[in-house]
């Protein structure tokens, strides 16, 4: 999908535009955990890397892909680590570090964050990443913008020396547009590692030498940020009203002043993160009011704040803070032509009202079509055979996968992040008299779920681990992970058995069964549960998705 | 100038497919398009939802409510739960097969009666009623069902692509062993509307 000699032009999905942008950005190093809506991007990469020369790994989780695009770019490489908003919260140890260290080969953090949580646990808005961190942000409006922002995110983070993010949303990585290819330049991804300990080992004495390094260095960034060219003014107003807005809320505004056929001066900011102040304050100064429409946390409204009063401008203000723009959940057209038309004092161009009104009527007639087990999924029947046996009088610990939908099987009283389930189990059986028991997928056992077992054996915790090992990374769409016997560029590989990890920490009680012998697997959970201690117990069988695609490449154990 | 199509259906009836080959058909003739759709969980056996968008305007790639020229439902419950999306003289192209949510299944729930969803729906713009099973059937094969919903909707009247481009891009996208009874099905959607207007030939 995303070869071609340039000035090819192609349909794209979002996410094949950003995996074009690090080939032409010249990336010679990529590391993923899949993730939606993130997830996309990898999968490109993957599946073209024969055509190119850059090196790609699944990585184990977050973290451990930051790490290999981190030790890329200290080796002089170009290099991307892609994962979706709560993988940052995995991988922010590094990248706190990394900024402080800064960067030799361009060094690019893809993260999808997924407003309106389509696909997620929550809507964390990963531009407060940016300012946290101290990492210049761009932030794309459409496939072509996400591709141009992916390859010159490269050149902009060398130049800086510091760690750049691109920053999509789901709108942006799951939406289709025509993309104009530019130039792939020759790659070479053999590293030169220099040995420079005051800035890449994080000693304390080391860390107070780095942190004013890095304040220099966010300050360039911000003189930088004025001439990106990713920002720009539009608009026909007469100065007296002027929106700012950045990232995929631009097209929602600039529809919606099209709509209402209103004039009104926009920037369009391109990063929301090191403002570009200068042109922030000249647009301030050059209107009487200002509105900034920006999708969840007003990361660029307060930013913005504060800069009229540090300079005394007076200019009216408006956003979240007076509530003109919604807070929570993703904006839309139709969201933010309702927050346009208050602000404007114009009647909206449709009549939303009634069309809501006739619809809640409507709506009585809908029923929901919640998702559900695929047929035949062996996750299914080892959730049924958990409650055959413990029914409700457990409490049931789970984690982040296909098998979340264990919930409808009324088997699921927590589930916070990945890898946590394993973290509840231990904690959990401290303090509680019933039974406890969690589920978690294989991929998400290697992601998170190790140390929580480890955890739980070393407090001798009386709970019990189900590992639902379906051998892929099922949720996300196949990828193969360390119980599929190969990695992401298919090369063979020694698949890594879960009970063998078990094992070798000392659980006191360790079986493999299959899941579709119910039988079997009620047994072998009932004799989990009366052990003292920890019981780990690895339902295995291969995802009957996973299957269809690869054709039977997976075979079932037998037990 | 700006046309704007919501499609709909549940997962597995090619929702994103039929989305994608009106997108791509758009793209072939020089349009700027943008496609909006929903991957990941959302996805497994639930209510899907894509956005086509193309013409000289077109900026995000969700159609906001109000402003969709033609909402394509592969399934009735589907088409008015985003029946909102219609502009108020837009018109819907609806497969009138239930395909019954779980909870109908389980019996804990009663789909809704035809009449009942006919009405809603009438409310929020011109409804054209096409048994696209029936006529997948006919054409060789029920999954294609969507392939004659393509057809029904590049016959609508105002519809700006021409039966040339929709066609090619359909080709592009089925594979080759499967091309038959995809542009069957294409040829009994385009018959149900009658070319001088929107009205399907004759009622289901």
């Amino acid at each position: 999908m995303i070869e071609g000699t340039q000035g090819t032009r192609k349909l794209l999905l979002g996410n094949e535009a950003i995996a074009r942008g690090a080939v032409e950005g010249g990336v010679a190093a990529i590391a993923a955990y899949p993730g939606t809506p993130s997830t996309e991007i990898g999968d490109t990469l993957r599946a073209e890397a024969d055509d190119f020369e850059y090196y790609m790994e699944y990585s184990i989780n977050e973290k451990t892909a930051l790490e290999t695009a981190i030790s890329a770019s200290q080796s002089g490489l170009r290099s991307m680590a892609i994962m979706k908003h709560v993988g940052i919260n995995v991988a922010a140890d590094s990248l706190m570090s990394l900024a402080r260290s800064g960067v030799r080969g361009g060094f690019v953090l893809t993260v999808a964050d997924d407003p309106n949580m389509w696909s997620s646990q929550n809507e964390q808005d990963s531009r407060q990443y940016a300012r946290f961190v101290r990492m210049p942000m761009l932030t794309p409006t459409s496939p072509q913008e996400a591709k141009e922002m992916t390859a010159y995110a490269f050149e902009l983070s060398e130049e800086l020396g510091l760690p750049v993010a691109l920053r999509s949303t789901t709108r942006v990585s799951h939406s289709r547009g025509p993309v104009d290819f530019g130039e792939v330049p020759e790659v070479d991804t053999e590293g030169d590692f220099e040995k420079e300990p005051e800035r890449l080992v994080h000693i304390p004495a080391h860390g107070r030498q780095l942190k004013p390094k890095l304040l220099e260095k966010i300050e360039a960034a911000r003189e930088r940020m004025e001439d990106l060219p990713f920002t720009w003014v539009e608009g026909t107003g007469d100065g007296e009203v002027g929106v700012i807005t950045p990232g995929m809320a631009y097209n929602y505004v600039r529809e919606s002043l099209d709509w209402m056929d209103v004039d009104a001066d926009l920037l369009k900011l391109g990063t929301p993160y090191p403002l570009p102040e200068a042109q922030v304050r000249a647009f301030l100064e050059s209107h009487d009011r200002v509105l900034i429409v920006e999708e969840l946390d007003p990361v660029v409204e307060e930013a913005v704040r504060v800069l009229a009063q540090r300079h005394g401008i007076d200019v009216e203000i408006s956003g979240k803070y007076d509530e003109v723009v919604p807070m929570p959940y993703e904006l839309t057209t139709e969201r933010v032509t309702k927050s346009l038309a208050e602000y404007f004092d114009v009647d909206a161009p449709f009549d939303f009202e009634a069309q809501t009104e006739a619809k809640a009527a409507a709506d009585e007639n809908l029923i929901g079509r919640p998702p559900q087990f695929c047929p035949g999924c062996p996750h299914e029947e080892t959730f049924d055979a958990i409650k055959a046996v413990l029914g409700d009088d457990a409490i049931y610990a789970g984690d982040i996968g296909c098998y979340t939908l264990g919930v409808n099987k009324g088997a699921l009283d927590i589930q916070f992040s990945m890898g946590a389930g394993s973290g509840f189990a231990a904690g959990l059986a401290q303090f509680n008299d019933e039974p406890v028991l969690a589920t978690i997928g294989d991929s998400t056992f290697y992601h998170t779920g190790v140390p929580g077992l480890l955890n739980a054996i070393y407090n001798d915790a009386d709970t019990t681990l189900v590992v639902l090992d379906n051998r892929t990374t099922a949720m996300t769409g196949q990828q193969p992970n360390p119980s599929t016997g190969w990695n992401a560029v298919e090369e063979e590989t020694e698949p890594m058995p879960i009970e063998d990890i078990a094992r070798a920490a000392g659980a006191p009680f360790v079986e493999v069964v299959n899941p579709y012998r119910s039988d079997t697997i009620e047994e072998t959970i009932e004799e989990a549960v009366a052990t003292e201690g920890t019981s780990v117990v690895v339902a295995r069988a291969p995802c009957v998705l996973f299957n269809q695609e690869y054709g039977q490449q997976l075979e079932e154990i037998e037990t | 100038m700006e046309y704007n199509i919501v499609f709909t259906g549940v997962g597995g009836q090619g929702v994103l497919l039929a989305s994608q080959v009106i997108g791509n058909a758009a793209f072939e003739a020089d349009e700027n398009v943008r496609i909006g759709e929903v991957h990941g969980m959302s996805q497994r056996g639930g209510s899907v939802i894509a956005h086509v968008r193309f013409g000289e305007d077109v900026y995000g790639p969700m159609v906001p409510v109000g402003k969709a020229d033609l909402l394509v439902a592969l399934e009735p419950m589907e088409a008015l739960r985003y029946a909102e999306y219609l502009k108020e003289d837009g018109t819907m192209v609806v497969n009138f097969n239930p395909e019954d949510p779980l909870p109908v299944q389980e019996g804990q729930a009663e789909y809704p009666d035809e009449a009942t969803l006919e009405t809603h729906l009438e409310g929020f713009g011109e409804l054209v009623k096409v048994d696209a099973d029936a006529l997948a059937k006919e054409a060789g094969n029920r999954i294609v069902s969507n392939s004659v919903m393509i057809g029904v909707l590049q016959a609508v009247a105002g519809f700006p692509l021409d039966e040339a481009a929709v066609l090619d891009a359909l080709k592009a996208q089925v594979p080759d062993d499967a091309l038959e009874p995809n542009l069957k099905a294409f040829e009994l959607g385009q018959a149900e509307i009658d070319p001088d207007q929107t009205a399907p030939v004759d009622a289901m």
